[in-house]
């Protein structure tokens, strides 16, 4: 069954890294520079860009030695009408010469591939797969210089934005200094929730628990739930605390001792989850190839039917808080409180979408190819 | 009567049971000898059976050895028999399992001959007949043991209450384990050729040549069961089954039997002796209502009586006269006699049953229009005598027709079956079948069914809906109606399977007919590749990939990318093939010093990213996808570094993606201390739990307590407990088993 389609504006703005180059052409009047982030046109007469087009990833460069460019590795060295054009991966594209000019605009949102978003002193942040985190300011995006690039969430705090990485986990309280938080040596750091001023952070062999503010218990925990060693996201309030794993479903605390398991083992169609929600107070669960479970209030899941596909990769709470967004591989939906699948008719840089959000009155969908924001 | 085997219900043709040959064999000769090939000895054979209602999935394990000093070059044979579908194959390198998979024939023995000319390691597995494989290993080592395994799946067709599993074994003791799964009341598993013992969820058996199980249900005739599978947002397959009454005292309506029989030239001997016996045999048989006549053809046609005359004394005598003095001589126009047989049926009430025995070969386009331009209802059954017939062309009269075809390889048996085939017809309780509420139905038209035998239809539902099959029983029409509620998804891949290789056998005949066309031939490899199906087109490969040259590496690289564009474009198949596929974001770590210039890996899925040095724990990293498509394998990155002298390393990093469900069998043995339940899983099992079904507090973690063997004490109370058991593997791939316990 294909889900419904819900009108929705057309995407207000879309937004791509285009700094790592695989092809540039001279053609028709102008230059063409094909990048993981779509395909660019260049006015030859006045070398900015004037369209950019957001198509699939250019196929992979052939591994070979290459040097170094403006910094990061040259990947295409033309000769055009205007001079020596350069491709570089990470770096965009240059004219060669004694002061060589860099054509790709700056202010570029740090990566495509988008897996968190949030706002925080009134700009929109967004965490990436393998660039980092950046921010948005006007139309420009600004990268602080981080330890870490890894990034797989990201949350607002009492101490400041607290991002999870594999690298470790980091905390900010300007936006540009990013330190890894006191005596955590670990790394791997996955999904991150807060409840009051107590901080949630799973890694896949245990979840923390971190004292953010005035009112928490001051102890910090870490507790590794219920034999699992694959610990994906978590989701929080007051009631109920909710972990998903690899490789036991999705991990119930039952005080702070113990744990009950909605797995296969239980009867649930599978034991890897990715994500959870919590709505009106329940789990809703997504699970890597068995779309969307969620509980119900007696204490029974049920499955979701109506998603296009069963590849899951994000489900959170929509802003009345009585549905869910669902991001899957293959696309974006919605959920609503009585289990109806719509789907928003949005052109996507990439069907594989890892978060929704719905902040300051727009819509945001992070794909692995760039960042959309819609008027819903 | 005793069930018939081996039914190939999707095609409507019915295979006779033949003596089994060995079933399976590895002969190898040494490449630089004149030698003959010769069997290797096998060592060992397991056989693991899991028939899921009516649908028996086998695992087969056979060890052969090379006792011999010399390097040798191996053909495995396996013969599995009409219907059997191979889904997996897999052979050892020492302990190293290298897993096969689909690819166009010529492609794959492109591969197969790079790699075996530079001395490596392959193995080449191809469809060379009717259920009939071959393997090529190159090369087995002085000494070496060669492990094999293969998967295969069929369904198992109802005669009444009973359904069989045949399998030949070899001379070497086999261990078998068999478990069903059955939503019906089984009333007997036993087996004429194995001891049989049963423990808590199947049974195990050990002993030598070939296996019969013989399995007997609890259901009504003429209930509609269909079973599911479907993929989140893809339409539903579906097998639908349902078995005629089988009441012996239903009344047998008279009819008109022609025997139309073959007397060319390539009949002589004992091929025509033994037809005539039949036909002498089916003529016996006959009861006065009936109406007979007979037909004898070669190029040139001829005919007893004009048109079917009542089986009087004197008719009998003649036709038998008639028969005992046909003579073998002359082509095989299959056309004309068919013609003549179909014009001479008579224009009233009365069944008209035309039986078709032949061995030959003829004009297919021919004998088709005359089928598809003849308007009458009679029902053609044709039976194709020894291994040169020409199954395609049969096979569709057939259905033309609305009969049955009936292969018969060995013609020493051609008596006893042509008497077995007149047997069923002559008992038709089940005519003008219809299925409605499924689209893409296989088979294409549906024969009459006799008594207790079993309709069995694969199809594609989009919506929920009622299957409805309708038939004349008894002149009067009856329906039967199963509402079917599709849900979001279930997982039966052998459902969809089914489908695919019905649709594949449909376009290999219509290729055998029409002659092949890029149009047939394209959508059969691309159904082929999609579903992972052997075909006439399409063999497994199985190839350690870390050895390969880069010119081979590149010529796989090209297939797989082909491979890769066709599944796309059949969305359903891939969900379907790919639904255990554990993707994830798998970080690479590579030791390089800080000052590198560059370190750049490749992936073989397409995709260079560059490593970043990491501060923390000083290593250069980067974090990379594993696309969901991407095929089960051994696959190999490639990171190239430079240092800050110029001076260039290349490094290599192996990681293996495998979505294959482990399989796991479960004996429970009742003692003072509780219920011991043991496991015997597949190898990479990482853990086995229990869950209870009715009792959610019930859960258990097992202990391993050898290689791939993992044990529980269940402290159960008396009474009827439900379990569920997960066993999980290393690559996080689950399987589950549900099952009953009684506890005393």
């Amino acid at each position: 069954m294909l889900a419904a389609v819900v009108a929705v504006a057309a995407a207000a703005a879309t937004y791509t890294n285009t700094e790592t180059v695989a092809a540039v052409e001279e053609k028709d009047g102008a230059l063409w520079v094909t990048t993981t982030g779509g395909r660019e046109r260049y006015d030859l007469a006045t070398l900015a860009r004037t369209e950019v087009t957001h198509v699939g990833q250019p196929a992979a460069a052939p591994l070979a030695v290459a040097p170094r460019y403006q910094g990061a590795r040259e990947t295409v060295r033309i000769a055009t009408s205007i001079g020596t054009v350069v491709g570089t991966a990470g770096n965009g594209v240059w004219l060669d010469g004694p002061a060589p000019r860099r054509l790709t605009p700056t202010g570029q949102i740090c990566g495509n591939h988008v897996v968190a978003i949030t706002t925080w002193k009134r700009h929109t942040w967004v965490a990436t797969f393998d660039r980092g985190v950046c921010w948005l300011d006007g139309d420009r995006w600004v990268t602080p210089t981080t330890d870490f690039r890894m990034a797989n969430d990201l949350i607002v705090t009492p101490r400041g934005l607290v991002v999870a990485a594999s690298e470790g986990l980091y905390v900010s309280k300007d936006g540009v200094h990013f330190a890894r938080w006191k005596g955590i040596v670990d790394d791997g750091f996955n999904d991150l929730a807060l409840v009051g001023n107590e901080l949630y952070a799973t890694m896949p062999g245990a979840l923390w628990r971190l004292p953010v503010g005035k009112g928490a218990r001051r102890a910090r925990t870490r507790w590794k739930m219920g034999g699992a060693k694959a610990l994906q996201a978590v989701a929080a309030d007051r009631a109920g605390l909710w972990v998903t794993s690899e490789d036991r479903g999705t991990l119930q605390a039952i005080g702070d001792d113990d744990v009950a398991l909605h797995d296969r083992v239980s009867g649930l169609p599978t034991s890897w989850h990715i994500d959870v929600a919590l709505i009106a107070g329940q789990p809703w669960v997504a699970t890597l190839r068995h779309g969307l479970v969620r509980r119900g209030a007696d204490g029974a899941w049920t499955q979701v039917a109506g998603l296009e596909t069963a590849w899951l990769l994000f489900v959170g709470a929509d802003r009345a808080g009585t549905g869910a967004w669902v991001g899957a591989q293959g696309g974006v939906f919605h959920v609503d409180a009585a289990g109806h699948v719509t789907s928003p008719s949005l052109a996507l840089p990439d069907p594989n979408v890892h978060v929704v959000g719905e902040l300051d009155g727009a819509l945001w969908i992070g794909t692995e190819g760039g960042l959309v924001r819609a008027a819903p | 009567m005793p069930p018939r085997t081996t039914l190939s219900a999707f095609l409507a043709v019915l295979l006779l049971p033949s003596v089994a040959a060995a079933q399976a064999f590895l002969e190898a000769a040494n490449p630089t000898s004149e030698e003959p090939a010769e069997p290797l000895p096998m060592v060992s054979e397991q056989l693991t059976v899991k028939i899921d209602r009516q649908y028996a999935e086998s695992t087969l394990t056979q060890t052969f050895l090379n006792k011999t000093n010399d390097q040798l070059e191996g053909r495995y044979q396996l013969m599995l028999g009409e219907g059997a579908r191979v889904s997996g194959f897999s052979y050892w390198n020492g302990s190293k399992k290298i897993v096969g998979e689909v690819f166009e024939k010529e492609v794959a023995a492109e591969i197969y001959g790079e790699i075996t000319g530079i001395g490596r390691d392959p193995g080449l597995f191809e469809q060379v007949g009717e259920g009939a494989f071959a393997f090529r290993v190159f090369p087995i080592t002085a000494r070496e043991e060669k492990k094999v395994e293969v998967k295969f799946g069929r369904y198992l067709t109802r005669q009444g209450d009973h359904f069989e599993y045949r399998l030949p074994l070899g001379a070497t003791e086999a261990s078998i384990d068999l478990a069903i799964a059955d939503d019906r009341d089984v009333l007997a598993v036993d087996s004429p050729t194995h001891a049989l013992t049963k423990t808590a969820t199947g049974y195990t058996a050990r002993g030598k040549g070939d296996l019969i199980i013989n399995v007997r249900v609890k259901e009504q005739p003429l209930t509609v069961r269909a079973r599911l599978h479907k993929d989140a947002g893809q339409d539903a397959y579906v097998v639908l089954s349902m078995t005629a009454p089988d009441d012996a005292s239903a009344k047998v309506a008279p009819k008109d039997i022609t025997l139309v029989i073959d007397h060319s030239g390539s009949m002589q001997g004992e091929p025509m002796a033994q037809a005539l016996a039949a036909a002498d045999k089916v003529l016996d048989r006959l009861r006065p209502e009936d109406r007979v006549n007979v037909i004898q053809f070669d190029d040139s046609v001829d005919q007893l009586y004009p048109t079917p005359q009542p089986v009087t004394a004197a008719v009998r005598a003649e036709a038998k006269a008639y028969v005992a003095k046909i003579t073998s001589d002359g082509g095989t126009e299959i056309a004309m006699a068919l013609g003549k047989a179909l014009a001479a049926q008579t224009k009233d009430d009365r069944p008209d049953v035309i039986l078709f025995m032949t061995d030959g070969q003829s004009d297919a386009q021919a004998a088709l229009k005359v089928a598809r331009g003849d308007v009458g209802d009679a029902r053609v059954f044709t039976i194709g005598l020894g291994s040169g017939v020409e199954k395609p062309l049969l096979s569709r009269l057939a259905a033309e027709k609305r009969g049955r075809f009936t292969f018969i390889p060995d013609t020493n048996a051609v008596q006893q079956a042509v008497v077995d085939v007149f047997e069923r017809i002559d008992h038709p309780v089940m005519l003008d079948l219809a299925v409605t509420g499924a689209q893409r139905i296989y088979p294409r038209t549906l024969p009459d069914l006799a008594r207790g035998e079993e309709l069995v239809v694969a199809a594609r539902m989009p919506k929920d809906g009622d299957l409805v099959v309708s038939a004349l029983i008894d002149g009067k029409r009856v329906e039967r109606t199963l509402h079917v509620a599709l849900p979001a998804s279930e997982r039966r891949p052998w459902v969809g399977r089914q489908w695919a290789g019905a649709r594949v056998e449909d376009l290999l005949q219509e290729i055998a007919l029409n002659g092949e066309t890029e149009e047939l031939k394209n959508e059969a490899i691309e159904l082929a590749l999609s579903y992972n199906l052997v075909t006439p087109y399409t063999s497994f490969l199985a190839l350690p990939e870390e050895e390969l040259t880069d010119a081979t590496a590149q010529t796989l690289a090209d297939a797989r990318a082909r491979k890769k564009a066709i599944q796309a474009a059949h969305k359903d198949a891939v969900a379907l093939s790919r639904d255990d596929m554990p993707p994830g974001d798998p970080v690479l770590s590579i030791k390089a010093p800080k000052d590198a210039k560059q370190v750049t890996a490749q992936f073989p899925f397409g995709l260079t990213k560059d490593l970043e040095w990491d501060t923390h724990d000083e290593t250069w990293k980067v974090r990379f996808l594993v696309p969901k498509d991407v095929i089960d394998g051994v696959y190999t990155a490639k990171v190239v570094i430079v240092r800050a002298d110029g001076s260039i390393e290349l490094a290599k990093a192996t990681y293996t993606i495998d979505s294959a469900e482990p399989d796991f069998l479960v004996t429970m043995t009742q003692t003072d201390a509780g219920v011991i339940v043991r496991v015997t899983a597949s190898a990479g099992v990482t853990t086995v739990q229990l869950g209870g079904v009715t009792d959610p507090t019930l859960r258990v973690a097992f202990t391993q307590v050898a290689p791939n063997e993992f044990e529980a004490v269940l402290p159960l109370a008396a009474g009827r407990h439900s379990l569920r058991i997960v066993a999980a593997d290393s690559a996080r791939n689950e399987a589950d088993q549900v099952f009953d316990v009684e506890v005393k």
